[in-house]
């Protein structure tokens, strides 16, 4: 091939290239992890102080605190518990509002296992649900001095 | 020299690509992965957002040029990739565009003689409905015509 012909080929594959330069393009990858997100909002304060003649101490109510939650899956679920035992004699229970079409298993005592609080959580965002705590003590308990629980809420994937 | 007739072909070509003045556009690459990972207890999915991609655009003796953009295919139900590009200087950015399948308007009224390079940035958002969508990719085609 002569040099005139590679110079002929060469200007219509420029020309070429010049018409089809009016277009570009990208790859875009992208992709959705799982997400499962709760918070909790409160710091409850509990002391039993009284108790009705001939009866148990009477047991003392947290309400008013909240706690929110985000998942995109299917079946996830709420669980708590406490870093150490409670003092011999006493309980602290704790019950968790549902989101939408989720369901509370109500008041659960809480220990160092891990309890179910809500199950069935799908694919939703919810905040200020209802979150309450209740402290009980037998006579037996005795006197106990001021001491704290973290209560640690997870939130467990679903599908 | 003797002018061959493929020669005279060949010099007729380039001197009328040159008078007719084809825009000419290209990207600096692709982004990396758009990835929703997170939320805020209680509120919905964070946006991934890359901006790190450009494109230049030399509109040469076009006036009244535009840019319009499409992917080839539909995204998953629940996710949303949008586009904004920079305007050139006395262009009009549309600004946010959700792409799909049908070329829309990302850039108007870019004027002849344009030649700059502007950046791009994509969003990918989704709903919790969703739900886990593994990785995947569409080509995004981006084409400047006549139009305003």
């Amino acid at each position: 091939m002569n040099a005139n012909k590679l110079f002929a080929l060469a200007a219509l594959a420029l020309a070429a290239n010049a018409a089809q330069a009016q277009t570009a393009q990208q790859t875009v990858t992208f992709q959705v992890d799982a997400i499962n997100q709760i918070s909790v909002a409160g710091t409850p304060s509990l002391s039993i102080t009284t108790a009705v003649a001939g009866s148990a101490p009477t047991a003392v109510t947290s309400t008013g605190h909240t706690w929110a939650v985000t998942t995109n899956q299917t079946g996830a679920k709420i669980t708590a518990s406490i870093a150490s035992a409670m003092p011999t004699g006493l309980t602290l229970s704790a019950t968790m509002g549902a989101p939408s079409g989720a369901t509370s298993a109500g008041q659960k005592s809480l220990g160092t296992t891990a309890v179910d609080m809500v199950t069935g959580i799908t694919k939703l965002n919810a905040t200020g649900l209802s979150l309450s705590y209740q402290l009980d003590a037998t006579a037996a308990a005795g006197v106990v001095s001021s001491s704290t629980r973290v209560v640690t809420y997870t939130i467990t994937a679903g599908v | 020299m003797r002018m061959q007739s493929w020669m005279l072909v060949a010099i007729a070509l380039l001197g009328a690509t040159r008078e007719s003045g084809a825009q000419f556009l290209s990207v600096s690459g692709s982004p990396s992965v758009l990835r929703v990972q997170s939320a805020t207890p209680g509120g919905t999915p964070a946006p991934a957002t890359n901006g790190s991609t450009t494109y230049t655009i030399d509109t040469d003796n076009n006036k009244n040029q535009k840019i319009v953009g499409r992917i080839n295919a539909n995204m998953p139900d629940g996710v949303t990739l949008t586009v904004t590009l920079q305007a050139p200087g006395g262009a009009i950015s549309v600004g946010a565009v959700m792409l799909t399948t049908t070329s829309k308007d990302l850039v108007t009224s870019i004027e002849k003689n344009t030649l700059t390079t502007r950046s791009i940035t994509y969003e990918v958002s989704a709903t919790l409905q969703a739900g886990v969508v593994a990785s995947q990719s569409r080509t995004v085609t981006m084409t400047v015509i006549t139009g305003t």
